[in-house]
C-alpha cells in the first residue's frame, strides 16, 4: 500500500459514511430508524439487497474459487430468479399489507406467540454466528495479504460500520450500500481491465478466453447429477432455489431491505432487479478469477499464494523438490499456452490437439505439485486441510495492480464487508426489539424509549460482532464450518412460510411442532449422512410441511376447535 | 408462559386473493405493546408494474430471461469445453 493507495482507501471510507449519515437524516422514529419511514425508491433497496448478500469472501472467495474449480460456482444462483419471482408474488404483497417490522412479526399475525418466538430465536442464533464472521473472514485475508494485525482490520472495519448503523439505522445502512456497491462494481471492473491490459502482448483477450476454457475453466454449467457435488445445475436450481427462498423471504437481513419500500410495487422491483442481475454479476466476479488464471500461464506464480503458510514451509528439505517440479511444471505449461494459442489463431486443428494434451498435463502437474506444497503445511504445523484459494485474488491485487487500483480494490473489500455486516446488525437489532425486548419484556413504552433501545440493541450487536472477530482465530477450522451451519436453520424458516402463506388449516402448534421436526432432521443430516449442505433446505423445508399438515390432517377436530375459540 | 398467550380480539381475519377460507388472527387492537396491525387489501394497493402491464408477464419475463441465461450458459462452455 503506497500513499496514493490509502488516499483512495480512507476517501472511499469517509465517503460512504458522510453519505450514508446524510442520507439518514430526521431518522427520529422507530418507524424511521428501522424500516426508513417506508419512503426508499426500487433502486436503493435493489443495490442493498445485492450488498447485504455480498460480503467481501464473495469476491475474494469467488475469484480464488474460479481460478481453482473454473465458473461452475456461478450455477448457485440459478435458483435465484425462480426464487425471487416466488417471493414477490407471496411474500411481498403480504408482508406489506401487514404492516410488519419483521418477518417473524407476521407468524404471530398467522400463527402464535411461540412460533414466533421461535423463528426469531433461530434467526438470532443463526445470524449472530455470522454476523462476527462477515468481519473476520475477511480481516484474516487483508492482515495476511497488507500486514496489518488482524485486530486493527476487524476494529477499523467494525467501528466505521457501528457508527453509522447506529446514527442513522436503516436508512444510513441503506443508502452506504448503494454508495458501496457503486465502489464494488467500479472497482471489479477496473480489476478486468488490469489483467487483460497485463497480458503479454502476443496474447489477445479472445486468446485468453480460449486458453481459460481449454484448461476446463469455463464449465459455466455441468449437467452430471450428484447427491455431494455442490454445483451443477440440478443443485443450482432445485437447492438453489431453496436456499434463496429462505435466505430472501424468511431472513430478516435480507426481509427489512424490501419492507422500506415505498409500496409493493418498489419492493417487487428491488428483488426482480437482483433476480436480473445477481447471476450476470456473479458470472463477471468468476470470469475475473479465470482471467487471473491466465495471467498466471505467462507470469511464474508462487507455490502458494499465502505468503505465511509459504514462508512456513520453505525451511523444509522437501521444499527444495516441490519448488523445482513447480517450476518445471509452469515453464511447460508457459509454452504449452502459447502453442496452443498459436495453433487456434492459424486454424491448425492438428497441432491445437496435441498442444492441448500437453497444456492440460502441465496444468495437471501443477495442481498436483500445489497439493504436495498444501500436505507439507500441514506436516509444518499448519491448519488441516490447508487451501490459499482466498489469497489468490489479492495477492494478485496488491503484487501487479498499479498504485491506486490497489487502494481502489481494498476499498472493495472493506465496503463488501461493512455492507453485509451493517445489514445483518440492523436485522439483528430489529428483531431483538421488536420480536422479543417489545413483546415479551417492555410492552407498551413510548416511540422515544424503542428507538432509544434500537440504538441500543444495534450497538451491541456491532460491538458483539467484533469482539466475536477478534476472537475469531480461536476457533480455527469452524471458521468454515460456521457458514454451512447457516444452512441448518434456513429451511424450517422456509418451511414454516410456505405454511403460513399456503395452507390456511394449519394453527400455530402444528406449524411449532413441524419447525421442532424440521430441525432434527436438518441436524440429522448433517451429523449423520454426506448430503451435501445446500440440500439441507429443501430437506427442512418438506419436513416442516410434512410434519404440520399431518398433524393438521390427523386430528382435524383439535385443530377445528382451536379454530372456533373464543377469542380470551 | 409467553407462549401460552393468545392475543386478544382474535376473531379479526384477513383474506388472501385466491385463496381458501379466512383464518383468525390476532388484530393489533390486543393491548398497547402488539405490534403494528394487520390491514386490508385494499389499504396496500397494488400498483402495476412500470413496464409489460401485469406483473404475471413480468415474472414470466424474468424466468424466460433466466432460461436463456442457463442456455447461453451451456452454450458458453460448450464453445470453449
Amino acid at each position: 500500500m503506497r500513499p496514493l493507495d490509502w488516499v483512495v482507501l480512507v476517501a472511499s471510507l469517509v465517503s460512504i459514511i458522510a453519505y450514508g449519515l446524510y442520507r439518514s437524516r430526521g431518522s427520529n422514529t422507530v418507524d424511521r430508524y428501522l424500516l426508513a419511514g417506508k419512503s426508499m425508491p426500487w433502486y436503493a433497496m435493489a443495490l442493498s439487497i445485492m450488498a447485504t448478500q455480498a460480503s467481501a469472501v464473495t469476491f475474494i472467495s469467488t475469484t480464488g474459487q474460479s481460478y481453482i474449480d473454473g465458473m461452475r460456482f456461478v450455477q448457485f444462483y440459478f435458483g435465484l430468479p425462480i426464487a425471487m419471482v416466488a417471493i414477490c408474488a407471496t411474500a411481498v404483497p403480504i408482508f406489506h399489507r401487514t404492516k410488519v417490522y419483521t418477518a417473524y412479526e407476521y407468524l404471530e399475525q398467522r400463527f402464535d406467540a411461540k412460533t414466533r418466538a421461535l423463528a426469531s430465536i433461530i434467526f438470532l442464533c443463526q445470524r449472530g454466528l455470522s454476523a462476527g464472521i462477515t468481519i473476520y473472514a475477511p480481516a484474516i485475508v487483508l492482515s495476511a495479504i497488507l500486514g496489518w494485525p488482524e485486530r486493527a482490520t476487524t476494529l477499523l472495519m467494525g467501528a466505521t460500520v457501528v457508527t453509522y448503523t447506529v446514527l442513522g439505522g436503516i436508512k444510513a445502512v441503506t443508502w452506504s450500500d448503494v454508495q458501496q456497491m457503486g465502489i464494488i462494481f467500479l472497482g471489479l471492473l477496473v480489476a478486468l481491465i488490469m489483467v487483460f491490459v497485463l497480458l503479454p502482448a502476443s496474447v489477445s483477450p479472445r486468446d485468453a478466453i480460449f486458453l481459460a476454457g481449454a484448461a476446463g475453466r469455463l464449465n459455466a454449467v455441468t449437467t452430471h447429477f450428484d447427491w455431494n457435488d455442490r454445483y451443477n445445475i440440478w443443485s443450482g436450481l432445485l437447492g438453489g432455489t431453496f436456499l434463496f427462498l429462505s435466505y430472501f423471504g424468511c431472513d430478516q437481513s435480507q426481509v427489512q431491505r424490501y419492507l422500506t419500500g415505498r409500496s409493493v410495487a418498489e419492493s417487487r422491483l428491488s428483488l426482480l432487479f437482483n433476480a436480473v442481475a445477481k447471476i450476470p454479476m456473479q458470472f463477471f466476479v468468476l470470469f475475473i478469477g479465470t482471467m487471473v488464471f491466465v495471467f498466471y500461464l505467462f507470469v511464474q506464480p508462487p507455490v502458494l499464494f499465502e505468503r505465511a503458510e509459504l514462508a512456513r514451509i520453505q525451511p523444509l528439505p522437501e521444499y527444495a523438490a516441490v519448488k523445482s517440479d513447480f517450476d518445471r511444471a509452469i515453464e511447460q505449461r508457459r509454452h504449452a499456452a502459447l502453442a496452443l494459442a498459436a495453433a487456434h489463431r492459424a486454424g491448425d486443428t492438428t497441432a491445437e490437439r496435441r498442444d492441448e494434451v500437453g497444456y492440460r498435463a502441465a496444468q495437471h502437474d501443477i495442481d498436483t505439485v500445489r497439493a504436495r506444497a498444501s500436505k507439507l503445511v500441514e506436516q509444518a504445523g499448519g491448519p488441516a486441510g490447508f487451501s490459499d484459494t482466498n489469497y489468490i485474488f489479492l495477492s494478485f491485487v496488491t503484487r501487479y495492480l498499479p498504485v491506486g487500483i490497489v487502494g481502489l480494490v481494498i476499498a472493495v473489500i472493506f465496503a463488501a464487508t461493512m455492507s453485509a455486516s451493517s445489514g445483518e446488525i440492523n436485522s439483528l437489532a430489529t428483531v431483538t426489539i421488536v420480536d422479543i425486548y417489545r413483546r415479551h419484556i417492555r410492552r407498551g413504552r413510548s416511540d422515544h424509549h424503542y428507538l432509544t433501545a434500537s440504538r441500543w440493541a444495534t450497538l451491541f450487536w456491532g460491538a458483539y460482532a467484533v469482539a466475536f472477530a477478534g476472537w475469531g482465530n480461536r476457533l480455527g477450522p469452524l471458521i468454515i464450518a460456521v457458514n454451512v451451519v447457516g444452512s441448518l436453520f434456513y429451511g424450517s424458516l422456509l418451511g414454516c412460510f410456505v405454511l403460513a402463506f399456503a395452507f390456511p388449516r394449519v394453527r400455530g402448534s402444528a406449524a411449532f411442532a413441524g419447525m421442532l421436526a424440521g430441525e432434527a432432521a436438518i441436524f440429522w443430516a448433517f451429523l449423520f449422512s454426506h448430503i451435501g449442505w445446500l440440500w439441507y433446505n429443501a430437506i427442512g423445508c418438506l419436513v416442516v410441511m410434512a410434519v404440520a399438515l399431518a398433524i393438521t390432517y390427523a386430528w382435524p377436530a383439535a385443530s377445528a376447535t382451536a379454530e372456533r375459540q373464543p377469542a380470551q | 408462559m409467553f407462549w401460552d398467550e393468545k392475543p386478544k380480539n382474535a376473531s379479526a381475519a384477513i383474506t388472501f386473493p385466491g385463496r381458501g377460507p379466512p383464518f383468525p388472527i390476532p388484530a393489533s387492537a390486543a393491548g398497547p405493546c402488539y405490534t403494528p396491525s394487520m390491514t386490508g387489501p385494499g389499504d396496500v394497493p397494488d400498483d402495476p408494474p412500470p413496464f409489460l402491464r401485469t406483473w404475471r408477464r413480468v415474472y414470466a419475463a424474468v424466468l424466460i430471461y433466466l432460461a436463456a441465461l442457463v442456455a447461453g450458459s451451456y452454450l458458453f462452455t460448450r464453445a470453449y469445453r
